[in-house]
């Protein structure tokens, strides 16, 4: 349940960051080589992305990898 | 050119990572699938000829009785594309190209992709025939036009197949797409 707490912040974290960018999911996914649907998983908590498409992601939404997918209480 | 190429890449290919990554966990599925698929015709077509010979079975009797080593080997691929096909879908995916998320259903690439399919392998029918009667009949004996009827009625069900296969198949995975991101 913990644990499950703690994923839907961190894709709380994403969703905010993207928003606040002014970027809808398929803005993004263009952005990042990745399909609408990837973005939205990641987003849904059902999909972790590869340290790659984290750094693409952190990178088109100006913010560090800490900042979007660090795990506080892991 | 560089564009080009990354245009071309993306007909043949998915960008997306997960998408590859699940491609190729249903390609493994699709390899395993056909080398048993062709072990399994090559022993049935190896123990076959082995009862034959400890019986001293005629040749006809085979014919009427075992079933063809090829149906076997056509059977295992069958059910094999099947799988395939069940597991892409399940994961909300329509093929492996740009196109497999398209939000619409892209005729235009399905069509062209379907042509392209019916067209080379009407054409491989047609080669074969060709080639199976220089086999059976003489080089002297071959009739270019004798495989053409066969191959024209491969080249459009072959069209038609594909088409409505792609189009069931993207419906089925949009849905599962829908579903995964709804929840």
């Amino acid at each position: 349940m913990q644990k499950r707490d703690i994923q839907t912040k961190k894709n709380e974290r994403m969703r905010e960051a993207r928003m606040a960018c002014g970027l809808s999911q398929i803005e993004l996914a263009n952005a990042v080589d990745a399909t609408r649907q990837t973005i939205g998983l990641i987003e849904a908590g059902k999909y972790n992305p590869s340290l790659r498409l984290c750094t693409a992601i952190c990178k088109t939404l100006g913010k560090t990898l800490d900042e979007l997918f660090w795990m506080e209480d892991e | 050119m560089a564009q080009k190429t990354k245009r071309l890449e993306g007909l043949f290919s998915a960008k997306d990572e997960r998408i590859s990554l699940e491609m190729g966990r249903i390609y493994k599925v699709g390899y395993i699938g056909m080398v048993l698929s062709a072990i399994v015709a090559i022993f049935y077509g190896v123990v076959v000829e082995n009862v034959v010979a400890q019986h001293q079975l005629l040749a006809d009797a085979v014919d009427q009785h075992a079933v063809h080593c090829l149906v076997v080997l056509a059977f295992g691929m069958c059910v094999t594309a099947c799988i395939m096909l069940a597991m892409q879908t399940s994961k909300g995916i329509a093929e492996d190209s740009k196109f497999a998320e398209a939000d619409t259903y892209p005729l235009a690439h399905y069509t062209l992709y379907s042509a392209v399919v019916a067209i080379v392998l009407g054409a491989v029918a047609l080669i074969l025939h060709v080639f199976a009667e220089g086999q059976l009949l003489g080089l002297g004996n071959i009739n270019l036009f004798a495989g053409l009827p066969f191959a024209l009625v491969c080249t459009v069900a072959l069209f038609v197949g594909c088409l409505l296969a792609s189009y069931l198949s993207y419906r089925h995975a949009k849905k599962i797409r829908a579903r995964m991101l709804q929840d």
